[in-house]
């Protein structure tokens, strides 16, 4: 079967999601999920400067291989 | 620091007013902000708080919920909507209630030939195995915003991210769920 609904009932029906929900929204500690972004996004930075370091290396080697032949 | 919920509890199945006011000392002022939020009118919301309260009187015993604080916002948010309702029955618009039906619309499926049924039950257990299934921080979001009616500058706030990457994820979390709807069989 399918249900049909509007745009008002889904916002009604969200009204009943698990209370769990609600006091995890309500008792987060933002500071520890801001750091941990901070942490995240850092450490992608990271290994995305050494990929492109990386790349570099591999780069500069190769052409030096290639002369050097 | 308020009484514990086990001890609030205990008062209103005393019949000891004093649960109000115990109550309205511990989760007042958020379930204030989740009315001003939806209503933007801090007396309307002071109200709709008062009133959720009383229901919440007339209603324990014989209920004893669990989470206290999650049963009252509910209560409150259900008030308010009303009263948005009501206060909108005439003239439409305005409110953070639009712009959030503005933006569930992108979650409600469509179809050609359906069958018009107000399910709840099913649409609400759908919500929460994709809630369920959702990254935390995003369902953190999901129900300041459509809970709580909480404006993208004020989760921003919370949250300590800025609004583009908010309004990025919840556009996503909308897709995600209007997939999950329509995958469980709900549609508009």
């Amino acid at each position: 079967m399918i249900i049909q609904i509007s745009a008002m009932h889904l916002l009604n029906c969200i009204e009943n999601i698990h209370d769990f929900f609600l006091e995890e929204a309500e008792s987060a500690d933002y500071h520890a999920i801001a750091r941990k972004r901070k942490v995240r996004n850092s450490t992608l930075a990271a290994v995305g400067a050494i990929g492109v370091a990386a790349i570099i290396l591999k780069v500069v080697h190769t052409k030096r291989t290639l002369k050097s032949a | 620091m308020g009484l514990d919920d086990g001890t609030i509890l205990d008062l209103f199945f005393e019949r000891d007013e004093a649960a109000i006011e115990e109550a309205k000392r511990k989760y007042g002022k958020r379930l204030f902000m989740t009315a001003r939020n939806i209503l933007r009118s801090n007396e309307d919301a002071e109200e709709c708080v008062n009133d959720a309260l009383l229901k919440a009187w007339g209603s324990i015993p014989p209920n004893r919920p669990q989470m206290l604080g999650a049963y009252l916002s509910k209560i409150t948010r259900n008030r308010s909507l009303n009263r948005w309702e009501e206060r909108n029955a005439a003239k439409r618009g305005g409110g953070e209630v639009t712009l959030l039906l503005g933006e569930l619309e992108e979650s409600v499926p469509s179809a050609d030939s359906i069958e018009k049924t107000q399910n709840s039950a099913e649409t609400t257990a759908a919500i929460n195995t994709y809630l369920a299934k959702a990254d935390k921080t995003a369902r953190i979001m999901f129900v300041l915003r459509y809970f709580h009616g909480e404006s993208i500058v004020g989760i921003s706030t919370r949250l300590k991210m800025n609004e583009n990457k908010i309004k990025s994820t919840l556009f996503r979390l909308r897709k995600k769920l209007r997939a999950h709807l329509e995958k469980e069989g709900i549609t508009l």
